[in-house]
Formats: C-alpha cells, structure tokens, sequence
C-alpha cells in the first residue's frame, strides 16, 4: 500500500535546515515527500500495443494444454520493505483462436518458476487469468480477474540471487548486487484441439504502489 | 563513510514526527536509505517492446529508441526475446549497443523451440541525465539461419553504493546515527535528506511506450497514404498510459511523444498522438534523412490515482491512439520509432 502521509509530493518544502535543526514539520513534509517519490518510483516493464504474437504450432493435435506466447525477458522487481515486490498493473490484448474460445493467463514469476505459475490448476496471486474469450478480432480483453498481480515476500526471498555489475563508468571491478529475477509471462489456452492458436496482441505491465 | 543502496526499499515512519517532538533517529536513517534506494535502483529505459522482425544471414539491423535516464546509472541490460528458423545450433544472434559497437554472439535455438532470450550488457562511458537516443545492433551469423526477434527491453542495472556528489546524490548513512550532530550540508545528516526529498528530479523519468521497427526504408513503417489524421493507424490496438502523481490535486499528467522519421525533400508528414478527442499533431518537413522530431508538444493523460487499487480513475485506461500521414509532396514517408515519455519534473 501507498507509505506517504499525503499520496503526493509536497510543493514548497524548504530545501535545507536553515538552521532549525529540523523543525518537525519541514521533515515530516521531506519524509513525505521521499515516501511518495518511492511510491511513485514504479517502472512500465512491459508495453506492446501490436503484437500478433501465438505459441509454435505443434504438429501433434492441441491438448488443450497452456502455452507460452510471451516474455518480457528478465528484469528485477522493486521491492517493498516487507519484501514483496511493488504490485504489477496487468493488462493483455488478444483474440481467441476461433469463437468456441482461448482463455489466457498474465503473471510476474520469478525465473525458473513460470511453468509452475503459468499452467498450474490452482491460479496464485502472481498470475491473473481471463474469462474464456471468443472474439477473433483483436482488442484489450477485459474479463481478467484482477488488474494486479503480487509477487509475496516469501516468493521473493527464494528468487533473491546476487549478480554482478559495477559501480562506476569505465570500470574493470565487478560488484555484487542483489535482485530479483522474473519475467513477465503470458501464457494461453485454447478450446477446442483443431483451432487456430490464440493470438497476443498487446501485453502491460507497470509497477504501482497504490493505497 | 558510504552510501549502500539497499536491495529493497525502506520506510521512514512520518508517524514518528510528530508536532511539538523533536523528529526522533529512527526516522532520519531510513529516510536517507529510503533516498539512496531511491536514486540507485534502476530504471526501464525500453520496457519489453515489439519488434517482430526477422533478420536474414549475414544481416544487421538496428533498433533506435528515445530514453530520459535518471543520471546514476552505469550499466545497461538489453534483453531480447527470440527464436532461430531452423533447429537447434542453426544460428547465432551478435549483439552490440550502441550501434557500432563491437558485436558479442549469442546462439539462438530452433523453430520448434520456445522463444529464448538474447542478454547483452552495456558498461557506459559516462553518466548522463539527458534526453538521448540509444541504439542496439542486431545481425544473424552469415549461413545461418534467420532469427525472428520478437521483443526488446532495455533497464539500468541498479547500483550497489552511490557517490557523495552532485550526480548521484548520496547520503552518507554513517551521519545520520543516534548521536551524531545535525548538519546542513551536502550529501549528510539531515541537510542532505533535505535535499533529496525537496528535489522532484530524484523523481525516475519514466518510458511509458516505445516501438521501434530496424532504421531503414525497407523495415521501417511505410506510407504514401494522405488518409485524414486517425485512420492510418501506427499500433493495432490503443496504447495504455497512466503518468506519475505528482502534486496534490493532480488528475493528469503531461505526456511526452517522441517519433524517429524519414521523408523525401519537399514532402511533409503529420504525425497524431490521441487521447479522446484530445489531439496534438506534429508536422515534420522531410530531409531525406532519419531524424528524431521531438517537437510535439506534450499531451495530458490521466495521472495514478493513489487511493485506488491499481492506480486507474474511474476503473477505466487512459489510452493513447497515434496515427500519421504524408501530408504535402511525393514519395514515401517511414516511421523507425514511436515512444511516450513522461519527462515532467
């Protein structure tokens, strides 16, 4: 949920301590101010808007099983004080294989994971599901359960790895960082075995850290 | 002293300020940790993007995008997402950034494969916070067979400690224990949180939207069409957009569309960026070269709502609909990038 005392920055804080060692309002506003800056802190990880993008095409007939379509590749969450990461705002745009329909899936899973996630019976918190869709013209599909999805700490904590990077330009010592891998995914289903495969049209995905 | 930034953020209490009682310790630590977190953790320059080309043997495409980084940031990860033609050790995808830069190879699997991704990291030469364009080259091994490439990303690797000055803005943590004296200077105690948190630029400039196709007339989205301004379409579907919330009693946010574009000399083109009936065209006057128009004037779009669960008004997306057209002269005009910036301090 959203930390700042006013869910937005506030204008006109002075911007040093002019010699009131902290008067309690000016840092209340400034720790405001910081919280609502890390709050609003959210990164779109994930913006298409004209994909037509479907899962290989098995010669063997569909089993109705789930299939990947997307991937955002690997990223590294924001993570919360408790542990968790920030919430995700999901959104997926697609058509169905034919009118009986597809149905499809968005999440945020922590590398190694999306297959467990992505095409498990039981949907987890970090994995959104839409109704079943029968349109075949592509649009922003509008039944998903939820709009957000959650990565809890306790899933974070077993993706938590440290890689390397560095820690200045043009230079030649490597640092360890530590991070979260995951990747957006967005798998889908189809109904009936003969369809054509569903498409993906168009796949968001935003941090957001709201109230 | 130093200045970690943690792995996650964290959380000065305001509760603790309370009016007529000093600001107690435990507020200040984190509020300087929270303002390190805050300016070393990463950005998404390119969130994952549609690219959906296939690149044939022996040939080199490049990718161009228009990004606004915070100014700490030292490394970049370019991720991309796909798949050879053909089976299992058929080909290779060589990866450089920026365009021009030495190329790293990186096998790419077969068709009856699942898409996999491509990582290259970019070490960067110097820090900046300026509006830039970043590129990427990508080129199939010569023989082998072509790849289909079908999303890019691109994000800051975060940092593990900052630097005590103007560009990365760090609080040293060692002064603001229990005990030690309030100063109002640069970079410590409480005059550097201060400085921080009065600071909207710490604010992360965000990439709300970016497609880019190769930079070339044979890839690059094309048209000879003088169709009216919103029916000649340069995204299948509306593209979502939420900006920042800044001040209190904010509802919308400015939004900042950028376009890399090419036009015969003497042809113009028009360039649309909608939201609802709210329009703002931009006109660009052909060179017979690429170029970046970066004139357009911003457009609003609603801004997070903080008291809703995910951050929409009303429930409903704000979305941004671009459309173009040649709009004077002859021959072809082509699209290479659409972005939507959120550029606003």
């Amino acid at each position: 949920m959203a930390t700042s005392e006013h869910l937005a920055f506030v204008a006109g804080n002075e911007t040093s301590l002019v010699n009131l060692a902290g008067d309690t309002a000016t840092i209340s506003d400034a720790v405001n101010n910081l919280l609502h800056l890390s709050d609003s802190a959210g990164r779109v990880i994930v913006c298409t808007a004209d994909g037509a993008v479907s899962y290989p095409k098995k010669s063997s007939a569909n089993t109705g099983a789930w299939f990947p379509v997307f991937s955002s590749g690997v990223f590294y969450p924001l993570l919360r004080d408790d542990g968790s990461a920030y919430p995700i705002r999901v959104r997926i745009g697609g058509r169905a294989g034919s009118a009986t329909g597809s149905i499809f899936r968005i999440g945020v899973c922590p590398v190694g994971t999306a297959a467990f996630s992505m095409s498990g019976g039981t949907i987890l918190p970090n994995v959104v599901q839409t109704a079943t869709i029968t349109s075949t013209t592509p649009a922003w599909l509008t039944t998903l359960l939820s709009t957000l999805v959650t990565l809890t700490a306790g899933q974070v904590g077993a993706a938590l790895t440290e890689v390397s990077t560095y820690d200045a330009v043009s230079s030649a010592t490597p640092v360890g960082v530590l991070v979260c891998p995951c990747t957006i995914e967005v798998w889908t289903r189809d109904l009936v075995p003969a369809d054509d495969t569903p498409v993906v049209a168009g796949v968001y995905a935003a941090e957001y850290v709201g109230i | 002293m130093s200045q970690p930034v943690g792995y996650k953020r964290s959380r000065p209490r305001f509760e603790d300020v309370s009016l007529g009682v000093a600001a107690r310790s435990r507020t200040h630590l984190p509020a300087a940790e929270l303002s390190n977190w805050l300016r070393g953790v990463g950005s998404v320059l390119v969130p994952a993007s549609n690219v959906s080309i296939t690149i044939a043997a022996g040939t080199t495409k490049t990718l161009r995008y228009r990004v606004k980084p915070i100014g700490t940031a030292v490394v970049r990860v370019w991720v991309i997402w796909a798949r050879a033609s053909a089976v299992t050790g058929a080909s290779s995808l060589s990866v450089a950034a920026p365009t021009g830069a030495t190329l790293t190879a990186r096998g790419v699997v077969g068709t009856t494969e699942a898409l996999q991704p491509v990582t290259l990291v970019e070490p960067l030469t110097a820090k900046s916070a300026a509006e830039q364009e970043i590129s990427i080259d990508l080129r199939v091994v010569a023989g082998g067979a072509s790849v289909l490439v079908q999303n890019v990303m691109c994000y800051e690797m975060p940092r593990r400690e900052l630097l005590r000055d103007s560009t990365d803005g760090g609080i040293a943590r060692e002064t603001l224990l229990s005990r030690e004296p309030i100063y109002d200077e640069d970079f410590v105690s409480l005059g550097g949180i201060m400085q921080a948190a009065s600071n909207i630029d710490s604010r992360r400039r965000v990439t709300l939207f970016a497609r880019s196709w190769p930079d070339n007339i044979t890839d690059a989205l094309s048209t000879t069409s003088g169709a009216a301004l919103g029916t000649n379409l340069l995204t299948t579907l509306p593209v979502p957009m939420l900006a920042r919330k800044r001040y209190i009693g904010d509802v919308v946010g400015a939004v900042s569309p950028r376009y890399y574009v090419r036009a015969p000399v003497g042809t113009s083109m028009e360039i649309r960026c909608a939201n609802g009936a709210t329009v703002v065209d931009v006109t660009h006057a052909g060179t017979g070269a690429f170029a970046w128009v970066t004139s357009s004037a911003d457009i609003n779009v609603d801004c997070e709502l903080m008291t809703a669960s995910d951050g929409r008004q009303g429930a409903a997306w704000d979305e941004l609909i671009f459309s173009w057209r040649r709009s004077a002269g002859l021959g072809t005009c082509y699209l290479a990038n659409v972005s939507a910036l959120d550029l606003t301090t």
